[in-house]
C-alpha cells in the first residue's frame, strides 16, 4: 500500500524531530519493516516467525502520546501491543511444529542481534505507549500491612468465586456458540500456546528461597519435563479437537489487542526485574482467580462441544491452581514480606490489581468481538441503508490478492464495495464476500481484514 | 476488617472514627493521607503542595512534610478507574465528605 510514499512521508518527519525520538522512530520504522512483520500473503501464520503489524501503520504517537483507558479501540493500541509481543518473543526460542516451514534463514534473522536491538531500543517508550492508562486506572496508596492485604484479595478471590461466568454465558448465548468458542481459544491460544514463557525470565538468579518455591509453580506448568504434561501441550490438543490449528501464532492476526495486552503485561514486569513484586501480585491473582474460572470455561466447551472437545487443560487449572494460588501466598508473598517487610505489599497488589483490570478489559473486548461476529448480517442490511445517505471520505482501489492485514478503526465505520468483490473476514470462523453495492457497519475497535477476490476492488470509507 | 467502596471524585475528605484524612490524587497515585501535622497536628488538607509534590507545607508553622512519610499513616487503598476502595477496622465508623481544599485547586507540575 504506497510503500514508497509511505516511506518518503516519515523520512520528512523523521528528519523535522529531535534527535532523540527520531532516531527511535527510525529504529521504530527499521524494526517494523523486516520481512517478518510485513506484508503476509495470508491471514494465517504458519511460520512462528511471521507476525505481521502493518508497518505502514507506524505512527510517532507511538512513541510519546499515550492513549487513555477509554481509548483502547485505537489501531496504534493493537500495534503496539503487536510491536510489543514481537519484541518480548524474540527473548523465547520458537521452532515451527511443519518440518517444511523451517527455514535456517528465517531462524537466524528473526533472531539476528540487528533486528533484537532495534526492536529493545523502541521497547520503554512502547511500554509506556501500551500500559500508562493502566498505571493511571490503577493507583495503591498507603500503609498496607499483611492483614490488610490478605483480607482485601481474599475478599476479591471470594466474590470471582461465588459470581456467575458471564463468560459461559456469552458463549452458550451466542447466535453460533461454537464458533464463539473458538474464537475464544484463539484468544487464549497466544498465551496458553507458549503458557508461563514470561515466568521463565523470573526463575532465573539467585533470591534465596522464593527462587525455589516459584520453581515449584514453574515446574507444574512446563509439566516437570515430560512434554505430555506441559500445559501447552494440553491445550495444543484442546485447540485441535476443536477443529483449530495448534501451532503458535497461527491465528496472530485475530488476536486482539487486549488479548495480547494479558500476554505481554507479564513480560513487561517479568523483563523488567524492578517491577518483581508486580509480577508476583499477578501471579498471584491470574493463579488463584484461574481456579475458579477455569470451572466455567471448562463447562462451556464441554457443553457447546458435546463432550468432543477434552476440557483438561481446564480442569488441570482448576485443580492445580488451587495449589498455585495457595502457594504464591504463603510460600512466596507472606515469606517475602516477612523478609522484606510490608513496604513491598503496595507493589504486590499494584500487580494484582493491574492484572485483574487487564483481564476484565479482555474479557469485555472478548464479549464485544462474540457480538459484532453476531451482528455482521444485520450490520450489513445497516450499511445499504447509510449508503444512501452517506459521502465517503476515501476511496481506495487495490489489486487481486491484496490482503489488508488484520486491523481495528477508532470510531464505527461504512465499509462499501463501488467496483469488484472483496472478501471481508471478521474471524477465521466468519467471512463474506462483498460485492459492487454492498457495504457493512464496522464497529469501533473490532478486529477485521480484508482480500481483494476480483481483478480489481474500489471500495469507499467513511466515519458513521 | 472492612471494604468500603466509594466513587474517588464524590468525596475529597474523611474520618475512621476520630482520626480525619485528605485525599491527594495525582494522575499517577491516590493516596489518603492523615489531615494532622506531625509537628503540632496542624491541618495539612489546608497545607501546599510543592511542584514536584514532594512535600506539602503546613499552613501553621510551615515545615515541610515530605508526602512519602504521610503515607506511611496514611489508609490502605485501592483506586480502580472512579472507585476507591479502603480497608479499615470493621468496628469504624466512616464518614465522607467534600469541602474546598486548596490543595486540589493549583497546578501539579508533577503530573506532567
Amino acid at each position: 500500500m504506497q510503500t514508497d510514499n509511505f516511506a518518503a512521508v516519515l523520512e520528512e518527519n523523521t528528519l523535522s524531530l529531535n534527535s532523540d525520538m527520531g532516531h527511535s522512530f527510525h529504529n521504530l520504522q527499521k524494526y517494523a519493516q523486516s520481512r517478518f512483520f510485513g506484508q503476509p500473503k495470508t491471514f494465517y501464520c504458519e511460520s512462528p516467525f511471521y507476525r505481521p503489524v502493518r508497518p505502514q501503520d507506524i505512527d510517532i504517537c507511538l512513541l510519546g502520546n499515550p492513549l487513555s483507558d477509554a481509548e483502547l479501540a485505537h489501531p496504534n493500541y493493537l500495534m503496539a501491543q503487536r510491536l510489543l509481543l514481537n519484541i518480548y518473543e524474540q527473548d523465547l526460542v520458537f521452532l515451527p511444529n511443519a518440518a517444511k516451514q523451517f527455514k535456517m534463514a528465517d531462524l537466524k534473522e528473526f533472531y539476528a542481534p540487528e533486528l533484537v536491538a532495534q526492536g529493545r531500543s523502541v521497547r520503554p517508550p512502547l511500554e509506556k505507549f501500551a500500559f500508562d492508562w493502566l498505571e493511571k486506572k490503577v493507583h495503591v496508596g498507603g500503609a498496607w500491612k499483611l492483614d490488610a492485604f490478605t483480607f482485601y484479595t481474599n475478599q476479591v478471590l471470594s466474590d470471582i468465586e461465588g459470581s456467575d461466568s458471564t463468560l459461559y454465558k456469552k458463549l452458550t448465548g451466542s447466535a453460533d456458540p461454537r464458533r464463539a468458542a473458538q474464537f475464544f481459544l484463539i484468544q487464549c491460544a497466544g498465551d496458553f500456546l507458549a503458557e508461563a514463557s514470561a515466568m521463565g525470565r523470573n526463575v532465573l538468579g539467585n533470591f534465596g528461597p522464593h527462587t525455589s518455591e516459584l520453581f515449584k509453580i514453574f515446574i507444574d506448568e512446563y509439566g516437570y519435563g515430560v512434554h505430555e504434561k506441559k500445559h501447552s501441550t494440553i491445550f495444543e490438543q484442546m485447540m485441535k479437537q476443536a477443529g483449530l490449528s495448534a501451532d503458535i501464532h497461527y491465528y496472530w492476526q485475530f488476536y486482539t489487542a487486549s488479548s495480547i495486552a494479558l500476554i505481554n503485561y507479564f513480560h513487561y514486569v517479568s523483563a523488567n526485574h524492578g517491577s518483581f513484586f508486580r509480577y508476583i501480585g499477578a501471579l498471584y491473582y491470574t493463579e488463584a482467580s484461574l481456579a475458579f474460572t477455569t470451572k466455567a470455561q471448562s463447562q462451556a466447551i464441554r457443553d457447546i462441544f458435546n463432550g468432543e472437545v477434552s476440557t483438561r487443560y481446564f480442569d488441570e487449572h482448576t485443580h492445580i491452581d488451587v495449589h498455585h494460588g495457595r502457594m504464591a501466598l504463603e510460600k512466596l508473598i507472606i515469606p517475602m514480606v516477612e523478609q522484606y517487610g510490608e513496604a513491598i505489599l503496595p507493589e504486590i497488589l499494584r500487580g494484582f490489581e493491574e492484572f485483574r483490570v487487564l483481564q476484565s478489559v479482555a474479557d469485555d473486548d472478548l464479549y464485544a468481538h462474540i457480538a459484532w461476529h453476531d451482528q455482521l448480517d444485520q450490520l450489513k442490511q445497516e450499511a445499504a441503508g447509510l449508503k444512501a445517505r452517506s459521502v465517503p471520505d476515501m476511496f481506495f482501489t487495490e489489486p487481486m490478492g491484496e490482503l489488508s492485514v488484520t486491523h481495528c478503526h477508532p470510531v464505527d465505520e461504512l465499509f462499501c464495495v463501488e467496483e469488484g468483490q472483496v472478501e471481508f473476514i471478521a474471524s477465521p470462523m466468519q467471512s463474506i464476500v462483498l460485492s459492487a453495492g454492498d457495504g457493512i457497519v464496522i464497529r469501533a475497535g473490532m478486529l477485521h481484514g480484508s482480500k481483494v477476490l476480483s481483478d480489481q476492488c474500489k471500495y469507499s470509507v467513511s466515519g458513521v | 476488617m472492612k471494604i468500603v467502596i466509594h466513587p474517588v471524585n464524590a468525596f475529597n475528605m474523611l474520618s475512621v472514627s476520630d482520626k480525619t484524612y485528605f485525599v491527594n490524587q495525582t494522575a499517577y497515585a491516590t493516596q489518603i493521607l492523615p489531615t494532622t501535622c506531625p509537628h503540632r497536628q496542624g491541618p495539612l488538607h489546608f497545607g501546599k503542595l510543592s511542584d514536584d509534590g514532594v512535600v506539602i507545607v503546613c499552613p501553621w508553622h510551615e515545615n515541610k512534610i515530605q508526602v512519602c512519610n504521610l503515607e506511611k499513616k496514611a489508609l490502605p487503598s485501592v483506586k480502580t478507574g472512579d472507585t476507591l476502595h479502603v480497608v479499615t477496622p470493621d468496628e469504624a465508623t466512616i464518614r465522607m465528605w467534600r469541602e474546598y481544599l486548596p490543595i486540589e485547586s493549583r497546578e501539579r507540575s508533577h503530573e506532567a
